[in-house]
């Protein structure tokens, strides 16, 4: 039976190093909701479109009213972009109606809402070039390597990409991903 | 009392320097390079036309196979031009150069990149092109004919150093590249692929960990207040 000083100590311990992850979680909280209201400022100022994008730049924001859903996209698709927002995916095309436009984020934050997303969902993208609407044509679920869906076809305009299953400890085995075509 | 209020500091300060480890990143690693061509060479789902151009690599961490291409204009101006989905290359020889390997195309076509290697590595990008115009080549080749004479590969060094390097005749042809693409399917865009075939790239990590991060904290401590609680009731029993 452990004594009341090896107790007093192990709970210490234990108390901080929950403190310290509950600080942990409450920094990125906090540093994802400044980044999201810079670059919401920096999309509502009037400024040029820039010839060529670079990792971190606010591209737009994406919606979909019926789910709540907003958020920030920045360029980029690596840990350090999905923390703060979602991230429009390098090789994929990046004005609407010009090919097929990938966007990802975190299925525990950003994207935990599109658990609920259903076919013809509206999804809103403003950019400073305007606003584009697509509406959600399939959803599937694949593996990880199936980069295929990312790929130019008629009628797939937007796709979202989110890991699955949406609650699940460690690295999900699947992607979730919503194909939505652009709104004439 | 002191002695407590000392080990609580210690134990946050070096829980704090833990928690504020950053990941490093590489400053340049998009391979950039610049060609100066002088007559039209084909990439997938394009046909360059001479002048000058920009080849690197698409800031993607998890896919380092996405190869995007941009033309330069005499202001020196960057125009995007396409997007390309290309699979790892590998060639037994480091270059000292940029390597750029065409592929022979039929009389009359552009000819094509077939392969694309930075200076000092020896790991490139492939491009891979539709079935349909490899085997309209192997078709042409198969027709008896002398293989088609490979034109002179146009050479324009522009700072840092960039060669196009022919094709040697024994080199992948079209015939042989369509092999390849049997055995390592790729992503073509466009087309279609079995699922189950496994790619080189994979879709983005989005797992993400704050709600592990959450469980984890209220888990952790509730766990050290009743820890605590056991180690008082201990103490008054």
């Amino acid at each position: 039976m452990p004594s009341k000083s090896v107790l007093f100590w192990l709970g210490s311990v234990l108390i901080l190093v929950g403190a310290a992850l509950l600080a942990v979680y409450g920094g990125n909280v906090y540093r994802s909701a400044e980044a999201q209201k810079a670059a919401k400022q920096q999309l509502n100022s009037p400024q040029a479109i820039p010839p060529a994008v670079r990792r971190g730049d606010v591209l737009g924001e994406l919606s979909i009213p019926r789910l709540h859903l907003s958020v920030m996209v920045f360029e980029g698709d690596d840990e350090g972009i999905l923390k703060i927002g979602a991230g429009h995916i390098p090789g994929t095309a990046l004005t609407p109606g010009e090919g097929n436009i990938g966007i990802a984020a975190h299925r525990d934050t950003f994207f935990h809402p599109l658990r609920l997303i259903h076919p013809r969902d509206q999804i809103a993208l403003r950019t400073p070039a305007g606003t584009s609407r697509f509406a959600v044509t399939t959803t599937e679920i694949v593996p990880p390597s199936r980069t295929q869906v990312l790929a130019p076809s008629p009628g797939r305009d937007l796709t979202l990409v989110t890991c699955y299953p949406f609650i699940y400890i460690g690295h999900a085995p699947k992607r979730f991903i919503i194909h939505a075509q652009k709104i004439p | 009392m002191k002695i407590n209020l000392r080990a609580w500091c210690l134990g946050a300060a070096l829980v704090l320097m833990g928690s504020t480890v950053i990941p490093a990143r590489a400053d340049q690693w998009n391979k950039e390079t610049r060609l100066e061509i002088n007559q039209p060479l084909e990439i997938p789902g394009k046909v360059l036309t001479p002048g000058t151009y920009i080849f690197k690599l698409a800031d993607s961490q998890s896919d380092r196979n996405i190869v995007q291409v941009w033309s330069v204009d005499a202001g020196g101006r960057r125009k995007f031009v396409t997007t390309v989905f290309a699979v790892s290359d590998y060639d037994m020889e480091t270059p000292d150069k940029t390597i750029i390997r065409l592929e022979e195309r039929p009389s009359g076509s552009a000819q094509a990149i077939h392969s694309w290697f930075y200076p000092g590595e020896n790991t490139g990008w492939q491009f891979v092109y539709p079935k349909s115009e490899s085997f309209q080549l192997a078709a042409d080749r198969a027709a008896a004919e002398p293989p088609a004479p490979v034109a002179a590969a146009p050479v324009l060094p522009d700072p840092p150093v960039e060669t196009l390097v022919q094709e040697p005749p024994a080199e992948p042809t079209l015939v042989e590249s369509a092999v390849v693409e049997e055995e390592a399917p790729v992503l073509i865009p466009g087309e279609t692929s079995d699922p189950d075939n496994d790619l080189d790239s994979t879709l983005p990590e989005t797992a993400g960990h704050s709600i592990t991060e959450l469980a984890a904290g209220i888990a952790t401590l509730g766990l050290g207040l009743l820890t605590v609680l056991a180690g008082r009731r201990r103490a008054e029993a």
